[in-house]
């Protein structure tokens, strides 16, 4: 396997500059507020933190506008896109928000996450219902999960037999 | 350095689950070389999101439960490579207040998200519809 080291090691580089610059940021902070007498102010790593996400973010976005990749792919189907703006909005509204602290586990990150896992399990839901033939009965979903596939369901609100989409026909049968 | 029980389960679980998944990614590499995919493309590609999200999930995994290490390291490398002197405010930031921990822990955040993402462009992949080919 031909592991792409070069990238991983550009990958680390952008993660240790981002940790200097968050560092640098926070130290400026911390030298601005103690000069105007803020003793005592709490939320340093906070800051810390939010530089160093918005450093990630920012490399992540001038990445893909100088190899029109990613976000700015023209070619790219349009889901992949949304998905891809859904992921920037994801990580913009959990480093600007100014209530939820990002490195306390209470973040808004974990809202588009929980999104993400519902949009996948209604699309492999989606699948099954097009794949299989549908029924009410709470058992053939249980029975199909666990057995894989069961003779065909004497209850049944489909009238006409369709073509199964999978598994896929082989051209050469 | 002490690794209670919960720690080292994490750690050798998520190990095992990173090499498990570079396996994968080499064997499907090597089947698309190959050629003994072709009817199968999409399953390779889901196979292959699939293991790029446990990929990212790992390594949040191993973030999350390591963080205070890689704090201590972090500080140990700033201590050797950077003067007594000039370190001090770096000291006093970063030992009082965890800053590397807090940003291993957001960096998790988003490892997770990527790793959901990726499971989201799994499930699309899989229940894509690609042209069969008959050439």
């Amino acid at each position: 396997m031909r592991f792409p080291l070069s990238r991983a090691v550009l990958a680390l580089a952008v993660m240790a500059l981002a940790m200097v610059v968050a560092f640098v940021g926070t130290a400026i902070c911390r030298a601005l507020l103690e000069a105007r007498g803020v003793e005592g102010f709490r939320h340093y790593p906070e800051i810390f933190a939010r530089l160093f996400v918005l450093v990630l973010v920012a490399a992540w976005l001038v990445h893909g506008w100088k190899t029109r990749g990613g976000l700015f792919a023209t070619d790219a189907p349009r889901w992949l896109r949304l998905s891809l703006w859904a992921l920037l909005a994801g990580f913009l509204t959990s480093a600007l928000d100014p209530w939820s602290p990002i490195s306390d586990e209470m973040n808004v990150v974990r809202y588009s996450t929980s999104g993400f896992l519902l949009l996948a399990s209604a699309t492999l839901f989606a699948a099954q219902l097009a794949a299989y033939r549908w029924s009410t009965a709470p058992w053939h979903w249980v029975s199909r999960w666990f057995w894989g596939s069961r003779p065909p369901m004497k209850s049944c609100n489909c009238t006409k037999a369709r073509a199964r989409p999978w598994p896929a026909r082989s051209p050469r049968s | 350095m002490t690794l209670n029980t919960q720690d080292a389960i994490t750690l050798s679980v998520a190990v095992a689950g990173l090499i498990l998944a570079a396996l994968a990614q080499g064997v499907l590499r090597r089947l698309g070389h190959s050629g003994r995919l072709r009817d199968g493309e999409r399953y390779a590609r889901a196979t292959g999101l699939f293991t790029l999200a446990g990929l990212a999930f790992f390594a949040a995994m191993l973030l999350d439960t390591f963080d205070w290490n890689l704090e201590r390291g972090f500080l140990a490398l700033v201590r050797t490579l950077v003067p007594q002197a000039t370190a001090m405010p770096f000291y006093a930031l970063s030992d009082t207040d965890h800053a590397i921990m807090r940003a291993a822990n957001s960096l998790e955040e988003f490892l997770e998200l990527t790793s959901a993402m990726l499971l989201f462009f799994m499930a699309r992949a899989f229940v894509s519809r690609e042209p069969v080919r008959t050439a």
